[in-house]
């Protein structure tokens, strides 16, 4: 587009940042507190604080309860305990809607109902499709953001010959343009790869949304046979004559002689039927493939058939476990978290450069709308995640609908969040906004590990007295975050003192600047 | 990327062989023809991909799961090239072009496989 490839790229990779960056932080932030999920659930749950129990339990002990939930469900679901999960999870498809339940795997007792999405159902669905599910809106705009993620590393790497030599180069006492500079090609860098491979697997997982091309071309209009080729499932037609399933233990024990492995899923479809067909998947707690490797059987436990394992089809499993992070490895856990916030702050860092080299002009007004929505979806995000831990405390247990108030809570004060940001920027006090919204996070954060001490008693030296490390843990991350917000508040605060900002005083609203030095 | 190109930088360049910023209809063509036509060219060339491999005897389902995951970096590059490439008349009639190749000569692999 330009005479220079690298001023194409620069272009490119300045435009593609303004546009889908805000977008690219909110996702990768609700990636990062996906990766500890099942145990921001435990905290947020407490009915769900159960000890983990290692002894396998029996299914057919439980089959009168389960049964008498069913009704006359025709498919259903049930997600054996773990150690991060302790307690099975019933799901199936009724007529008023999905059902889901939580069973104690002691006493076969229903949990009752958290009255909360925790962070299976709201942070990790909002990290890949915002929430917004009409016509898959949502995920697309991932998906978007996803590619738009590709192109930005590439071309950051295309723009920056000299990358590799700034890595050596941080000035964090600079100005806040050079600190921005190093701190971001610092973070390209150590982290070049899995931002990479992280959307570019998450692309991979919803190929069939995103490019169904090859299913659409070998399988037109039947892209469920696909789905069952590819994993080799065995299915039955419906006969029309009712059956009763037999022993799930004994189906359940002769699928981990093959595996030997554990067991973690159980699918059973035309479950009322006589050629209902029972489907064990192994967990991958041992191995970054997603591969559960399928075993079927028919209601009398005779075995169907096991998941095809062919090339293309494990190397789709390998990538699908990057991204899915299912295996059991702390470190590698923890450095997944850490890795997606230093995505979030890449990108932040990449916004802050843009507006700096922007601001010793007279502020357009498109500046100040970018300033302000990068306010609200970096730190305000922050604060309206902690305000969501604030409210799942501070709701009584019995509220109508209480699940739906904590998500209320967050959006009215991530809204709140855009308004106080908009008006400080507006008002030509962008540093302003970036402190009082830091003191904001530093309050919620810091409220929660108090509040959640009041209303369960599990303070943090009593969580983590008793080993129940998920609380302990996101009590821990609370705090750590109730403190970086302090710390960043202060500092905010006195380079408000000291730095000799040239604030408009021009209010025409200029064109916003398309060359980029 | 060419030496050349490496050691271009901007101050260097005479300004008259300078290009001035795109004019915005300039850009918009030919986002239009990256983001979409980029689409098009993808789905087309990953559609007659799996029909290729199914041909050579490559069980349907890998056949499709490894055009698939070939996609997205041809995506990526396509993304790249379109912004990169001089001539925007060259970016359109290829990809808008190209994808309605691909798709069309996918319609007639599929007729015959």
């Amino acid at each position: 587009m330009f005479t220079t490839l690298r001023q194409s790229m620069t272009w490119l990779h300045t435009w593609s940042g303004v546009t889908l960056g805000v977008i690219l932080i909110v996702i990768f932030f609700m990636g990062a507190l996906s990766v500890f999920d099942r145990e921001i659930d435990r905290w947020m749950a407490p009915t769900t604080r159960l000890p983990a129990r290692h002894a396998s339990i029996s299914l057919d002990a439980l089959r009168p309860r389960i049964d008498a939930l069913l009704a006359d469900a025709d498919q259903w679901r049930l997600v054996l305990p773990d150690a991060r999960a302790p307690f099975l999870q019933l799901g199936f498809r009724s007529k008023s809607g999905p059902r889901n339940f939580a069973i104690n795997p002691a006493s076969g007792d229903i949990l009752p109902d958290s009255g909360t999405l925790g962070a299976t159902r709201f942070f990790y669905p909002f990290h890949y499709t915002l929430l917004i599910r009409a016509f898959n809106i949502g995920p697309w705009i991932v998906g978007a953001a996803a590619m738009a993620m590709l192109v930005l590393l590439t071309s950051g790497v295309l723009i920056r010959t000299g990358l590799f030599a700034n890595f050596f180069t941080y000035r964090p006492k600079g100005p806040l343009l050079r600190a921005s500079q190093d701190l971001h090609a610092v973070m390209g860098v150590i982290g070049l790869p899995f931002f990479f491979v992280i959307p570019l697997s998450g692309l991979v997982i919803f190929s069939a949304v995103y490019l169904p091309a090859g299913i659409d071309a070998a399988y037109p209009g039947k892209a469920n046979v696909f789905f069952d080729e590819a994993v080799g499932a065995a299915r039955l037609p419906k006969s029309g004559g009712p059956g009763v399933i037999g022993s799930l233990d004994a189906m359940r024990s002769s699928a981990e002689r093959r595996w030997g492995a554990e067991a973690e899923l159980l699918l059973v479809t035309n479950a009322r039927d006589a050629n209902a067909v029972i489907e064990f998947r192994r967990n991958t707690k041992d191995r970054v493939s997603h591969d559960g490797e399928p075993i079927f059987f028919d209601r009398a436990g005779q075995m169907l058939g096991q998941g095809a394992n062919r090339p293309a089809r494990s190397t789709l499993d390998f990538i699908w476990g990057v991204h899915l992070l299912r295996f059991e490895h702390w470190p590698l856990r923890w450095l997944y978290f850490v890795a997606g916030l230093g995505g979030c702050a890449l990108i932040v860092t990449g916004f802050v450069i843009w507006l700096e080299k922007r601001k010793t002009k007279p502020h357009p007004t498109g500046v100040r709308f970018v300033e302000a929505l990068l306010i609200a979806a970096s730190v305000g995000l922050v604060f309206a995640t902690g305000g969501f831990f604030v409210a799942n405390r501070l709701l009584p247990q019995d509220t109508p609908s209480r699940a739906q108030w904590e998500t209320v809570a967050f959006f009215a004060l991530w809204a709140a969040s855009v308004v106080h940001a908009g008006q400080r920027v507006a008002a030509g006090q962008a540093q302003g906004a970036w402190r009082e919204q830091a003191w904001a996070v530093c309050i919620m954060a810091g409220a929660a590990p108090v509040l959640n001490w009041i209303t369960t008693g599990d303070h943090l030296a009593k969580s983590l007295a008793q080993g129940q490390w998920a609380v302990a843990g996101v009590d821990i991350g609370l705090l750590a975050a109730s403190f970086v917000a302090a710390m960043a508040a202060r500092r905010l605060g006195r380079a408000g003192e000291t730095a000799s900002r040239v604030e408009p005083q021009n209010r025409r609203s200029a064109q916003v600047e398309t060359d980029h030095a | 990327m060419r030496p050349e190109m490496i050691a271009a930088d901007k101050n260097k360049i005479p300004r008259s062989r300078r290009t001035a910023t795109p004019r915005k209809w300039a850009i918009a063509m030919r986002a239009i023809a990256a983001v979409f036509g980029g689409y098009g060219f993808v789905w087309g060339a990953v559609a007659c991909l799996t029909l290729l491999l199914i041909a050579i005897g490559v069980p349907r389902s890998e056949s499709v799961i490894i055009a698939t995951l070939l996609g997205f970096p041809l995506y990526l590059f396509i993304l790249l090239w379109a912004f990169a490439s001089r001539s925007l008349v060259r970016v359109s009639f290829a990809l808008i072009g190209g994808a309605a190749g691909l798709i069309g000569l996918s319609r007639v692999l599929r007729g015959l496989i």
